[in-house]
């Protein structure tokens, strides 16, 4: 099951042998135990779990806003402490800044990187249109739709100009039409760009038909080796590739894979 | 012109029942008749303006000088305050019991001990001024930077965000809306601040005319500066409403 295309072989972000818990007040909760894993260049990977199973801690941990208990995170094997700025992030809500324009939001990582005001300003604009996010340049975010401002976070996280784009459940606040929409938007966007994305979700159907892997993960405290399934299925995807008789088989195998890992728990 | 019609309209219960009060005011004191203890709305306007060269050219000055340079150092000590109780919960724990303290003192109590220091200068009534105002500002942008979103703040820091930043792109807009509502109560306070200073210990200043006007029996002299003095903190709140709104213009959009 762990063969790999080759068209990314090499490795961009590794967990090895990592443990982390949050500590409160005296109490500690074993989030991950010696949990290894690899992502490879240009892949996309999903991340499917229910709630609380550690989804979000992971890209703590990725990011860098956390440290590993013991462990090594490498990038492009090399071991990296200084993961701040150095991975893209679109957390779980759009955390778009309210004071902000669109415009404006676009521009805080370019900003935090120094870059020269009129080019940032010209990438933002060059970004939005391809977004298809013109002409709310001057909105705030409280007069965007929820996909919209989704559509502001995702470009802010592009923005940002970091080969690995962690995303946190980016499309589970959308109804089930506009979220088909995004997955098939998202897809595009990444053929185009040339990144490794981490995708987060708690929705089977949107794991198989976005990522080439998908990593299970149940409760924690996650141990080991991530229980992982291959999606074999040709690029690129439509619409409807979700009712080929591949897709539908895939789907129940995975839900009968979570199902069974809960009951054994 | 239209947005000014609109305006009266929409505060048009609350003109009516001012206009309704001075009506009971004046017809009250018309009836009672003693000018120098219930002195009518009509007799105060009439004071106003035969006293016009006085309190517009001399105190009325006076007294902003001291409302100006009293907020503008609240601004600076009560901002600056926050800002260090919010670096580290030792700063709080230390700073913030003397700031509640500093309100239990009776100003009345401490006022003289401030002409004491710096006599009948401009200083003792600013002095009076800092320190009821600078109370709310400290107050309420502490709050303000503490009710900081950690998720913003964890967003910016992987954006590979430093200190400072964090501290100017997130945490200073956060804690605007909090800063403006504390100025707000604070000058409406320095109004106050000012006048307590000055009836006190001054030669010249709103509160000082009132307190002279008293001792010579004249109720409508008394009234008159302080009506003026009222009309300054009105002023100088909308003047705040204002930049609330510049600064603050996504909350209206
Ligand atoms: N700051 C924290 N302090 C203590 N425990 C935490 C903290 N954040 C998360 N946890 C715990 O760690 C576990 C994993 O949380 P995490 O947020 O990673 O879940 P998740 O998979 O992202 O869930 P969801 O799908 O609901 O977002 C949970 O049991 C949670 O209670
Ligand atoms: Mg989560």
């Amino acid at each position: 099951m762990k063969k790999k295309d080759k068209s990314h072989s090499h490795s961009h972000l590794a967990f090895d042998h990592v443990s982390f818990s949050y500590k409160h007040s005296d109490k500690f909760t074993s989030v991950f135990d010696n949990i290894n894993l690899t992502i490879h260049e240009k892949e996309f990977v999903t991340i499917l779990g229910p709630s609380g199973a550690g989804k979000s801690t992971f890209f703590r941990l990725a990011s860098g806003l956390e440290q590993p208990e013991s462990g090594h995170i490498r990038l492009r094997d090399k071991e990296e402490r200084h993961r701040l700025g150095k991975i893209g992030y679109m957390p779980q809500q759009d955390l778009l800044l309210p004071w902000r324009t669109v415009l404006e939001n676009g521009l805080l990582p370019l900003e935090i990187k120094g870059m020269n005001k009129k080019e940032a300003r010209e990438k933002v604009l060059h970004h939005m249109k391809k977004f298809g996010l013109l002409g709310t340049e001057d909105h705030y975010p409280h007069q965007l739709s929820g996909g919209m401002r989704q559509r502001v976070s995702f470009l802010r996280a592009i923005l940002g100009g970091n080969e690995i784009l962690l995303l946190d459940e980016p499309f589970s606040a959308l109804d089930s039409m506009t979220r088909y929409m995004m997955q098939e938007w998202l897809l595009e966007q990444w053929h185009e760009w040339d990144k490794t994305i981490i995708f987060i979700t708690h929705d089977v159907e949107e794991a198989i038909f976005l990522s080439d892997r998908v990593l299970m993960l149940t409760h924690p405290p996650i141990k080991g080796e991530i229980d992982e399934v291959n999606v074999p299925i040709s690029r690129p995807r439509n619409e409807e590739h979700r009712s080929d008789a591949a897709f539908m088989k895939l789907k129940q195998d995975l839900l009968k894979k979570m199902r069974s890992k809960e009951r054994s728990l | 012109m239209k947005k000014l019609m609109t305006n009266i309209f929409y505060y048009g219960s609350s003109l009516v029942l001012v206009s309704l009060l001075l009506i009971v005011w004046e017809v009250g004191a018309r009836i009672y008749d003693k000018a120098y203890i219930l002195p009518s709305p009509s007799g105060i306007l009439v004071k106003l303006w035969e006293l016009r060269q006085v309190l517009f050219y001399v105190h009325l000055p006076a007294t902003l000088q001291i409302v100006v340079i009293g907020l503008g150092i609240s601004m600076i000590v009560g901002g600056g305050l926050a800002i260090f109780m919010n670096r580290s919960s030792f700063t709080e724990r230390t700073f913030f019991p003397l700031v509640i303290a500093s309100q239990t003192i009776p100003i009345i109590a401490l006022a003289p001990i401030f002409v004491l220091w710096f006599g009948y200068s401009i200083w003792s009534k600013v002095a009076v001024t800092v320190l009821i105002t600078f109370f709310p500002i400290t107050v309420s942008t502490f709050d303000g930077l503490r009710s900081t979103s950690k998720e913003l703040q964890d967003l910016l820091l992987t954006m590979g965000a430093s200190k400072r930043q964090l501290f100017f792109k997130v945490q200073v807009p956060s804690a605007l809306p909090y800063f403006y509502s504390g100025l707000k109560v604070a000058v409406t306070l320095s109004v106050i601040g000012a006048a307590i200073g000055e009836w006190l210990g001054a030669s010249k200043g709103l509160g000082y005319f009132s307190r002279r006007m008293m001792t010579q029996m004249d109720g409508a002299g008394v009234f008159a500066p302080i009506v003026l003095l009222s009309m300054m903190g009105i002023c100088l709140f909308l003047l705040v409403k204002v930049f609330e709104n510049i600064s603050i213009k996504w909350r209206n959009k």
